[in-house]
């Protein structure tokens, strides 16, 4: 079946297709929707198959199966491929005759013992690795498994699956892929070059999240910046360069001290292995504390980078502010996932130690509040429209370092889920800059006002959009922020609040202070809402915008539709899926810590 | 009386023997067609390129029949045809095919077509697939000799360039100077050890301090030859002033030739216990040394020629890791790398130069980052392809370069040189700066003043392009097969280093 290789590679595939010299514009920009939309179809797919599947594991079918089963039945393979070859072998250097027999030398006879030793050892090893990863408990929330050796030379294998972590991702990642390249139409400079290094960003970041083996990771990983870098670079605004540059950099360096510490990771386990489901099953046992602590703030800079952490946050208001809209949106709605999700995949479930010890509470905590804040408080300060919208998604980020930093269910259900629906709030504020800004050729908060009037539909979904971000109840941003706040408020799990005597901090001031953040998301984006949609006609020009087009509407209404559904239903639609899996992190996580 | 001339062991030098054929071949071809050679595009001339690169394929042929046979010492111990020597003539066939095929059109835009200079490609091939293959110090020196004068008389090709003639007399100086370093330190090695097989050099009694000074001597030849600092001064002049194809041959074929005997050299050497650990620490040193200083340099180039001069320094520190992982006391490593990254090394550089000489007339006007500028809208594939190439040397997957680095890196930790690996990591950081510098002006930078003119690359030198650059993503993406012939080529030829 290889589904998942499909969806991962389904943009690519398009991405090929229109950049043959075949095609008229129109044609080709139809092509590109349509293969992100059958993407869009496949991930849609697998997320029905997989609810299904969580609902009645034992009863659970083909792709649809765990890891842990898959896995296991990879070991007999490998076993019954090893026989075979084995028998090839010998059967190869089988003596033809009697004469022959005798006539064998000591030193090839040594050399067979070793030349067949190995053969049978190399396939020891790699299902030994395969035994260590099938009972890691994770493995059986793991579902569309797919594994094969990639690159043996380097034990680097294709190993994809999803489980309740990053299908919710993966899906986003589809939906805006669709609504993004629709938005995209009026690109008319170097159409198809956007359009094929859009699908292949989609691709990367497809693959970013199925991606079970490290190395494949860092490679899907890396797929992911040179397209971004040549997005912004090429399409941005006037200062687009210094952006583009300013992006690729930070990011580039947080990817460097990532394969650092992944190639520690490779070398300290033995046999060597990047499989992460295998490394969740050996490190926590194997590391001394202080290996640990520095391989986790190797990665936490190379996932803060991406989230963004402060101090790390520089490049994104710039990055935001010169990328066109369609990347500010990708860029904000799931660019800035992959760095919590690495935290989630990677940090914590290879270092529960580290990520549990007391300081590092302290810190990803405290971080997390100056995410929270400090965010908050440099948006209120935007005279940009687009700026004030990327320092909101800094303060956004912050809830989810928080949800982490408690890992209580509820704290770690709600991080999870703060991701998936900033990912939807953010990024329709940032369709809703962009749609502003191609009326009215500026981003200028002083120099807006009563576009309500003019343009009321796009008005009132806007609203959504804002209220959503602000995390008004019965909108999809109120579920996320309120399990992140009772689970990290939670004095009985939540490693902020639990006193300190049980290995928790009994810092329940953090919390407070956080909750800051969302008075001051009311005020920024309520102040906002009235500087640019209340009040008079600053500008005559105003008074001759269209209200939305068609290709606006279809890239705005859906996710208003989501803000709404998720935020009325949370359960049945998402959290009752990403829930088991996310259980089973923070368990795994919590027992290898002591906890 | 042992056969002086054993006609069976022929088959082992054929590709070599088929080289020198056709570079005489088209030497004598020329001659008769010195009459027609107005107009100089006409038909006649046509048959210069079309017979050396049929001389070329046909080498490649027989070396592609002879592709894992059983290694053989042959001539009385003068040459080995091992699975080695195989790899690293092929890797320098295919540098040689990609400039045949590149300079055609590349030489008729300069005026300057003439017969010699495919015969001296030629020479300097078959020359350099001997030094591959030589086990023997006299066939070492004579064929190091055959291929280095071919190359000074190629770098200072352009001779009423001023800059080139100085390029090409400060190459042709120092590297006098390097081959009678290496001469001295040869004759050294024969006098401490009584005799000219490398492979008995490494298993013979010696006399100590003779050996180490022959070693030392040598050594300082060949860091000459494939430019370690601090040997490098004259690789920024002679690749600047040489024909811009020249330098792409030059930067390719010389230094696998040179990777190619000096693989051997050291291997073979290391076995003496007292040489092997001092040699992995001199070279981890000259290594590192060549690595940051490279990368430094090029940091602050302001023409690309030069840029890629000193990358090509840089890239030979990266080559130097695989040496010293292979004769580390901790013999965990193995120098199979080389001969992979020898592979991606030639065809993104050799791709590189092959770009930067189809964006115009050679000159400096031409070769500065400013004559880049916005050629992604003037010539899409061209500079996709540089991308191509940029990316894969500063080692960013998924290409080629990015493998040949990891497995490097990986091998430098095996041996225990992890610190050498640190440094290959950060300075491949900085490298990424200049080699993107690029990128930003050929993508995002409008074409200004100073643009050169791009026009339409010959046929050839499209398809060598194309084909380099598509190499490079397919083994960025599918590296295993290269990896597992290049593991092979080491353990067929030195055991398991």
């Amino acid at each position: 079946m290889y589904t998942l290789t499909w969806l991962t590679f389904f943009p690519l595939l398009t991405a090929g297709v229109i950049l043959l010299p075949i095609w008229p514009k129109s044609v080709m920009k139809f092509l590109a929707v349509v293969g992100a939309f059958i993407t869009f179809i496949i991930a849609t797919g697998i997320a029905r198959d997989y609810s299904d599947a969580e609902r009645s594991p034992g009863a659970a079918q083909g792709p649809a199966r765990g890891a842990d089963a898959v896995l296991k039945e990879l070991i007999e393979s490998e076993l019954v491929q090893l026989g075979s070859g084995l028998i090839d072998q010998v059967r190869a250097r089988l003596p033809k005759s009697a004469d022959e027999v005798k006539s064998v030398s000591e030193d090839t006879r040594k050399a067979l013992l070793v030349e067949l030793g190995k053969k049978g050892f190399h396939a020891w090893e790699r299902a030994s690795e395969l035994v260590v990863a099938s009972s890691v408990p994770q493995a059986s929330r793991l579902r569309y498994v797919e594994f094969a050796p990639w690159i043996g030379q380097f034990k680097i294998n294709y190993f994809m699956a999803v489980d309740g972590l990053s299908l919710p991702l993966v899906w986003l990642t589809a939906l805006l892929g669709v609504l993004c390249l629709v938005y995209s139409w009026t690109i008319d400079q170097g159409t198809k070059a956007y359009y094929a290094l859009f699908l292949i960003l989609e691709t990367g970041l497809i693959g970013v999240f199925c991606a079970l083996d490290f190395f494949l990771f860092y490679v899907f990983w890396e797929i992911v910046l040179l397209p971004m870098w040549f997005l912004i670079g090429i399409w941005g605004g006037p200062n687009r360069i210094y952006a583009a540059i300013k992006f690729f950099i930070y990011t580039l360096v947080g990817s460097v001290i990532m394969l650092l510490a992944m190639l520690v990771f490779y070398f300290k386990t033995e046999p060597h292995t990047f499989n992460i489901i295998t490394l969740m099953g050996l490190t926590p046992l194997t590391y001394s504390l202080q290996l640990q602590t520095m391989l986790f703030l190797a990665l936490f800079i190379g996932f803060a980078i991406k989230v963004p952490v402060f101090p790390f946050h520089t490049w994104l208001p710039d990055a935001h502010v010169e990328a066109p809209t369609a990347i500010s949106v990708v860029l904000a709605g799931v660019l800035l996932k992959m760095g919590g999700y690495g935290f989630f995949r990677f940090s914590y479930p290879l270092l529960p130690q580290a990520a549990t010890q007391r300081g590092m509470i302290w810190f990803i905590a405290i971080l997390a509040l100056i995410n929270i804040v400090y965010g908050a408080f440099c948006a209120m300060a935007q005279k940009d429209f687009k700026k004030l919208v990327a320092y909101s998604s800094v303060s956004h980020m912050g809830y989810v370092l928080l949800g982490l930093a408690s890992l209580s269910y509820m704290g770690i259900d709600g991080a999870v889920l703060q991701m998936f629906t900033h990912g939807i709030s953010s990024a329709m504020l940032f369709f809703i800059v962009g749609v502003i800004y191609d009326r009215a050729h500026h981003r200028d908060l002083d120099r807006f006002g009563g576009i309500g009037l003019q343009m009321p539909w796009y008005t009132g979904i806007a609203t959504v959009g804002f209220f959503t971000s602000l995390g008004l109840p019965g909108l999809c941003g109120f579920i996320s922020e309120v399990l992140v706040f009772l689970g990290s408020w939670d004095t009985s799990m939540s490693l902020i609040t639990t006193p300190a005597g049980d290995k928790g901090l009994g810092a329940r001031w953090i919390v407070y202070v956080s909750l800051l953040g969302v008075v001051l998301a009311a005020v920024y984006i309520l102040w906002t809402i009235q500087r640019v949609y209340l009040g008079n006609v600053k500008d005559e020009h105003y008074k001759h915008f269209p209200d939305l087009s068609f290709r606006e509407v279809v890239a705005l209404v859906p996710l208003a539709f989501l803000c709404v559904v998720i935020g009325l239903l949370p359960n049945p639609t998402i959290l009752n899926h990403i829930d088991p899996s996310l259980r089973e992190l923070t368990d795994m996580v919590r027992k290898a810590a002591g906890l | 009386m042992t056969n002086p001339f054993p006609l069976e062991e022929v088959r082992c030098i054929l590709p070599v023997l088929l080289l020198f054929a056709a570079a005489t071949a088209v030497l004598i071809a020329d001659l008769f067609l010195r009459g027609w050679n107005e107009p100089a595009s006409g038909p006649p001339k046509r048959l210069l390129p079309m017979l050396s690169i049929l001389g070329a394929g046909a080498a490649g042929f027989f070396l592609w029949r002879d592709w894992g046979s059983a290694p053989a010492v042959v001539f009385h111990g003068a040459l080995r045809a091992d699975a080695f020597a195989h790899a690293m003539t092929a890797i320098i066939l295919l540098g040689t095919l990609l400039t045949l095929v590149t300079t055609a059109a590349y030489l008729r835009r300069h005026g300057t077509e003439h017969g010699e200079f495919y015969a001296l490609i030629l020479y300097a091939a078959g020359g350099m697939a001997l030094f591959a293959a030589a086990n023997n110090l006299i066939v070492l020196f004579v064929s190091l000799e055959t291929f280095s004068l071919a190359v000074y008389i190629l770098a200072g090709y352009f001779r009423d360039e001023k800059r080139a003639v100085e390029g090409a007399l400060k190459y042709f100086i120092m590297g006098g100077l390097a081959s009678g370093f290496l001469l001295l330190g040869l004759a050294f090695l024969f006098g401490a050890s009584g005799t000219i097989r490398l492979d008995d050099l490494g298993r013979s009694p010696i006399d100590q301090p003779l050996f180490l000074a022959g070693l030392g001597l040598s050594m300082t030849g060949f860091g000459f030859k494939v430019g370690v600092f601090p040997f490098h001064s004259w690789i920024p002049d002679a690749y600047e002033g040489a024909p811009t194809l020249v330098t792409g041959f030059m930067s390719v074929t010389v230094k696998t030739a040179g990777f190619a005997a000096l693989v051997r050299f050291v291997l073979e050497l290391s076995r003496q216990a007292e040489a092997g650990p001092a040699l992995a620490q001199v070279l981890a040193w000259l290594s590192a040394g060549t690595m940051i200083f490279g990368n430094a340099v090029a940091l602050v180039q302001g023409s690309v020629k030069r840029m890629l001069a000193y990358s090509a320094i840089s890239h030979t520190g990266y080559l130097l890791i695989g040496l010293v992982a292979a004769i580390a006391p901790e013999r965990g490593g193995s120098s199979a790398p080389v001969v992979f990254y020898l592979l991606s090394y030639t065809l993104m550089t050799f791709g590189a130069f092959a770009v930067l000489g189809s964006i115009g007339q050679d000159g400096p006007e031409n070769e500065t980052f400013e004559a880049f500028h916005g050629l992604s809208q003037r010539r899409p594939l061209l500079a996709f392809a540089m991308l191509v190439f940029m990316i894969s040397l500063a080692g960013i997957p998924p290409t080629a370069g990015f493998w040949g680095k990891l497995y490097l890196f990986r091998e430098a930790v095996y041996a225990g040189y992890w610190p050498l690996a640190l440094v290959g990591i950060l300075t491949s950081i900085v490298s990424v700066y200049y080699y993107l510098r690029l990128v930003v002006v050929m993508y995002m930078q409008p074409a200004g003043e100073g643009a050169s003119a791009a026009p339409a690359p010959g046929w050839g030198a499209a398809l060598a392009t194309a084909a380099a650059a598509a190499a490079v993503i397919a083994i960025g993406f599918f590296p295993q097969t290269l990896l597992d012939q290049s593991v092979a080529s080491i353990q067929a030829a030195f055991g398991a280093r």
